[in-house]
Parts: structure tokens; sequence; C-alpha cells
């Protein structure tokens, strides 16, 4: 389809190119789809917009489903094996509320790749001694837990505000009745905020990366208020509804992993249509 | 790479120009990319300070392409003149050249 008039300047298309190689995603884009239908996001844009898009891209951490087992790897590869001393089981369930075990959850994939022999054979969780169990029906999570040495490890890819995945770990301390010094949590990105909401209830939180608040957290004084204002701009554009904005519970995360978080800024993963009656495609859509 | 994209290409980097000329002659974002790396590998752009510009052998090209295709008679928009859009009810005083 031609365009009748392009926003993108030559030296934005070149800024764009830049960025691509500096993340590495010309590598796995052979056909430069998702390079022509990152520019075409940025067609709808005013030059602030595009700037500020692209200096966000240059933050933005995208994980593919095939990269979680290194990720998994790396991120158990945090863990001091200390930890787990005495341990002669380590449980693996899915971060989720206990009413929701059996459920079709995000978290499953994730828990399901601890029965890969090149994640379930990483030295923190064998030894000699000790073994990790990935728990697919209740029956077999021993109902004693507190009384043995044995742990839980709680695995998901993100952690966000961190409220969700709080409340879920509550709910199996209140519902079923697990110790909190049995718990730890493995996730393999994880903003801040969060990890601090679930250090609060006393459960220690093991993670590769932890990001910060894309534009809060990375510019100060009229710095910071002129980028907030652009992205208003932006998310008005896109008619992005409150508890939203600038992503869910304003977590303002920057990362796409197999399913792109709702926590990140939605001018990357929200499928609009915009008043003018055109639809917009965002390049990590979920 | 055919002279007459080459000449879009110099233009578009001597003004800063968007991207709709090369558009609508059918090339996609990817390609006009693509075009822009080869041009810089064979010495016509050069990246100082992270903006794009010609050399001195992209400048000769640029002059040598507009004779040739008869361009250098048209009389084309100024780019260096050119501003960010603005509102109806902005006031704007254009700066004064010597």
């Amino acid at each position: 389809m031609k365009k009748s008039k392009s926003n993108i300047t030559i030296s934005l298309l070149y800024e764009t190119q830049n960025i691509f190689s500096e993340q590495g995603w010309d590598k796995d884009d052979v056909s430069s789809t998702f390079f022509n239908k990152y520019c075409d996001m940025l067609e709808f844009f005013s030059d602030d917009q595009q700037e500020l898009i692209l200096e966000l891209t240059r933050k933005f951490l995208k994980i593919g489903l095939a990269e979680y087992i290194s990720y998994i790897n790396k991120t158990l590869s945090k863990i001091e094996k200390s930890i787990f001393d005495g341990c002669n089981k380590i449980y693996i369930l899915p971060l989720i509320r206990y009413s929701d075990f059996g459920k079709c959850k995000s978290q499953l994939y994730i828990q399901y790749m601890f029965k890969f022999p090149e994640v379930r054979k990483h030295p923190v969780l064998v030894d000699t001694e000790t073994k990790p169990i990935v728990i697919e029906t209740l029956d077999s999570l021993p109902n004693n837990i507190n009384d043995t040495p044995n742990m839980i490890l709680f695995v998901d890819d993100f952690i966000g505000s961190g409220e969700t995945a709080a409340s879920a770990i509550n709910s199996w301390i209140t519902e079923y009745g697990i110790s909190k010094n049995k718990i730890k949590v493995l996730s393999l990105i994880a903003q801040e905020t969060g990890i601090l909401n679930i250090e609060s209830i006393g459960i220690a939180v093991y993670c590769f990366t932890i990001l910060n608040k894309g534009i809060s957290d990375n510019y100060i004084g009229n710095d910071l208020e002129y980028r907030l204002t652009i992205m208003e701009g932006i998310e008005d554009l896109l008619k992005v509804k409150e508890g939203y904005r600038f992503g869910y519970n304003h977590s303002e995360a920057l990362v796409s992993l197999a399913r792109t978080p709702n926590n990140t800024f939605p001018v990357f993963w929200l499928e609009t249509t915009l008043d003018n009656g055109v639809d917009y495609k965002p390049p990590f859509p979920r | 790479m055919q002279e007459k994209i080459i000449l879009s290409i110099l233009k578009s980097v001597k003004n800063n120009s968007n991207l709709t000329t090369l558009l609508r002659s059918g090339l996609e974002y990817s390609q006009i990319s693509h075009k822009i790396i080869k041009l810089s590998e064979d010495g016509y752009l050069i990246t100082e300070e992270g903006i794009l510009k010609l050399t001195p052998k992209g400048l000769d090209t640029l002059d040598r392409l507009n004779t040739k295709f008869g361009h250098a008679k048209w009389i084309e928009p100024d780019g260096s003149s050119r501003i960010k859009k603005i509102g109806i009810n902005h006031i704007y005083i254009p700066v004064k050249r010597k």
C-alpha cells in the first residue's frame, strides 16, 4: 500500500535502524517484517512522540519464548545454593493463587520448563540430596511441608507491581497453610516496586533483571515533565483507558516476553482503532 | 542501485526530509534503510555525532545527478528554512538572515 504522506524523516529511519542493530532485533528479522511494522507504528506519531518512543525503545527488553530456558538458568544462577541447604525436595509451583491452581495460566509454561533437563539439572536445584519436583496436581504436594526441611519455589516470567504476586502468595499462606519461611519466588524479570511489595511480606524474590520505571525513574525536573506530557499525548491519541495509562498500575515497564505484560507502556502493545477509524497496530501485541 | 533512487536518498539526507517520495516509489522502510547503509559503506554518507550527513563525494554525486535528471534547474524547497508545524494562532517571526 502506498503512503499518502510519511511522518518519518530519513534521520529517524536511520536512528530506528541503529536501535534495531544495538538491540540485536535485526538478527531474527530476516525478512525485515518487524522493522517495517515498527516504522508503520511510528507513522502514527508526531516528531516529539516518535523521539520519545525511540528513546524508550533503546531501553526496551524483548525476550522471546525460545530464550526462556537460558533466562531461567541465568536466574537460577543468581540464587545462593545455601538457601536450599538441608532440602530433599524443592517443589516447583506456578506463581498463581491457590484457588487458580489447575487453571490454564501463563505461569504454567515457566513451571513446565522445570521438567526440561537443561533446567531441572541446574546445580542450584540438584545435588546428591536435593531434587526439584514440578507439582502438577495438589495431591502431589505434601500438606506437612512446614514440618519438613523442604521448600517451595514459585515461578513466573514477570512480576510487575507485585500486587497480584503478593496476593497469590498470601492465598497459599492463608488458604493452604504454608509457612512464609518455606517460600521463595523466582521470576525472570521483575519491577523494583514488585520486588519491594513481595519482600514486604517477608518473601525473597530472585530474578535475572530488575526494571525500574521507564520514564519516572530515569529523568528529573523539566526532562521528566516533558516526557510525561509527551506520553500523555500519545496515550490520548490511542485512547488508553484509565488504569492502563503508562501501563497497568502506572508501572511504566519496557518489556516484552512470550506475552507482553500489560504493565508495559500501552503504545507498545495496545491494539486499538483511532478516532479517524484507522487501526493502530502495536509492535508487541498481547 | 538506480541513480534516481540514489538521488532521492541523497536529497532526503541533505534536507532531512520525510520518506514520502521514497515510499511512493515502491520501496519499503527496510529497503530504504539498507540502501542508506550501502551508500554509507560506499562513502556517500557519513554519521557525525549521530547525524547522517553527505560526504564531499555524496555532495558531488548529488550535484551530478541533479544535473543529469534536470532537477538543478528546478526551484526546490529550502529544507534548512523549514520549521515544525505550529498552531494557527501561533505568532512566528522568521530569523533574519544577512
